[in-house]
C-alpha cells in the first residue's frame, strides 16, 4: 500500500508538473518540444495513475494494511519531491541543447525556466559567482 | 439541534444502497487519497502558474497559507477530540448504511472538512478560481463521509467551520513572520523553484 501510494503521487504530480510545463511556457521544465504533447502526456499521467491506483479498493484502516495520517503526509511530499526532482533531472537531459543561457534579461526564479532547463540555469548562476 | 443533524443523516445516507453506481463513486472520493492527492494537486499547479511574476508569488503566499491552515487545523481537531467524543452516526444509530471502514476516533468534529476547508479558504485568500474548485472538492469529501455514514452533517459544519477559522488564523500568523515568509520565497526562487 505504501509503495503503491508513492508511485501513485509521483506519477500524478509528473503528470500535472508537465501540465504546468505547459500551461505556464516553463519550456525549460517541459520534456516535449510541443505544448500540445505536454498537455497529452499530463492527461495521461493523471487518469492512468488515478486508474491505476483505485483499481482496487483502498477504503483499508492503518490497523489493516493501510497508512495512518501523518505517513500519507509524508509519502505525499516524497511523492512529490520524486517527481519535482525528476522533471528536472529529465527535462534537462532531453533539452540539453535546447536553452538559451546566453539571452539577454535579468528574470528571477521560475521566470528563468521559460529560456533554459534547470541545469542550465544552475551552471549559469554558478559562472555568475565564481 | 441533535436531532435534526441525525434526520438530515439519516436522509443522505438513506440515499446509499439504492444505486449501485453512485455508491462506488462515494466510496471511491470517500477516503484519504482520492480528494487529498487532488487538493494537492491544485495547490502545486498554483505554485508554479500565475500570469506574471506578481500573481505566482501572490499564488505562493496563499500555498503556504493553504498548508499552515491544514497544520493549525489538525492540531485543534486533534486537541478538540481529546475533550469531546461524539460517537459515531454508525455506533450511536440504527439502520445506518456503512460504506467506509469503521473509524475509531470522535466524530466531531471532522478532520476530513477542517482539512478540505483549510486548503480551500487558504488557496481563496490567493487565487479565487482555484478557492472555488477546492471548496467544491472539500464539500464533495464531506457529502460523501456523510453519505458513506462515517460522519454526522454537524460534525462536517464544525470541521469546515476549524478550517476556515484556522485559515484566517494562519494568514494572519503567516503577516505577522512576513521576513521569513518573503525569505523563504527568495530562497526558493534564487533555486528556480518559485
Amino acid at each position: 500500500m505504501e509503495v503503491d501510494y508513492l508511485l501513485f503521487v509521483s506519477i500524478v504530480s509528473l503528470g500535472l508538473l508537465q501540465f504546468v510545463a505547459a500551461w505556464g511556457r516553463l519550456e525549460g521544465i517541459s520534456f516535449f518540444p510541443r505544448r500540445y504533447l505536454g498537455y497529452l502526456f499530463a492527461a495521461v499521467m493523471v487518469s492512468g495513475g488515478y486508474c491505476w491506483f483505485f483499481r482496487i479498493d483502498r477504503n483499508v484502516p492503518d490497523t489493516a494494511g493501510g497508512i495512518s495520517g501523518p505517513w500519507l503526509f509524508a509519502y505525499l511530499v516524497a511523492g512529490l519531491a520524486i517527481a519535482i526532482v525528476l522533471t528536472l533531472l529529465v527535462s534537462s537531459a532531453v533539452k540539453a541543447r535546447w536553452g538559451r543561457p546566453d539571452s539577454e534579461g535579468e528574470q528571477r526564479g521560475l521566470e528563468v525556466l521559460k529560456r533554459m532547463t534547470f541545469i542550465q540555469a544552475i551552471i549559469r548562476a554558478v559562472q555568475r559567482n565564481s | 439541534m441533535i436531532w435534526l443533524d441525525e434526520k438530515l443523516f439519516l436522509l443522505i445516507n438513506g440515499l446509499a444502497g439504492k444505486s449501485g453506481a453512485f455508491d462506488w463513486l462515494m466510496a471511491l472520493v470517500v477516503g484519504e487519497q482520492f480528494i487529498p492527492v487532488a487538493m494537492v494537486m491544485v495547490l502545486v499547479a498554483m505554485w508554479f502558474l500565475g500570469k506574471d511574476a506578481v500573481r505566482r508569488e501572490r499564488n505562493q503566499r496563499a500555498v503556504l497559507c493553504a498548508i499552515l491552515g491544514v497544520g493549525f487545523a489538525c492540531a485543534a481537531v486533534s486537541l478538540i477530540n481529546e475533550f469531546f467524543d461524539r460517537l459515531r452516526p454508525f455506533e450511536a444509530l440504527d439502520d445506518v448504511t456503512l460504506l467506509f471502514y469503521p473509524p475509531t476516533d470522535p466524530s466531531f468534529p471532522a478532520n476530513t472538512a477542517a482539512v478540505g476547508f483549510a486548503f480551500a479558504m487558504g488557496a481563496w485568500f490567493g487565487n479565487r478560481k482555484a478557492g472555488y474548485l477546492l471548496f467544491i472538492l472539500a464539500i464533495l469529501w464531506c457529502f460523501a463521509r456523510v453519505y458513506c455514514g462515517v460522519h454526522y452533517p454537524l460534525d462536517m459544519l464544525g470541521g469546515a467551520a476549524i478550517g476556515i477559522l484556522f485559515s484566517f488564523a494562519a494568514l494572519g500568523f503567516l503577516r505577522l513572520i512576513e521576513p521569513l515568509v518573503t525569505f523563504f520565497l527568495k530562497l526558493a526562487r534564487i533555486h528556480y523553484l518559485a
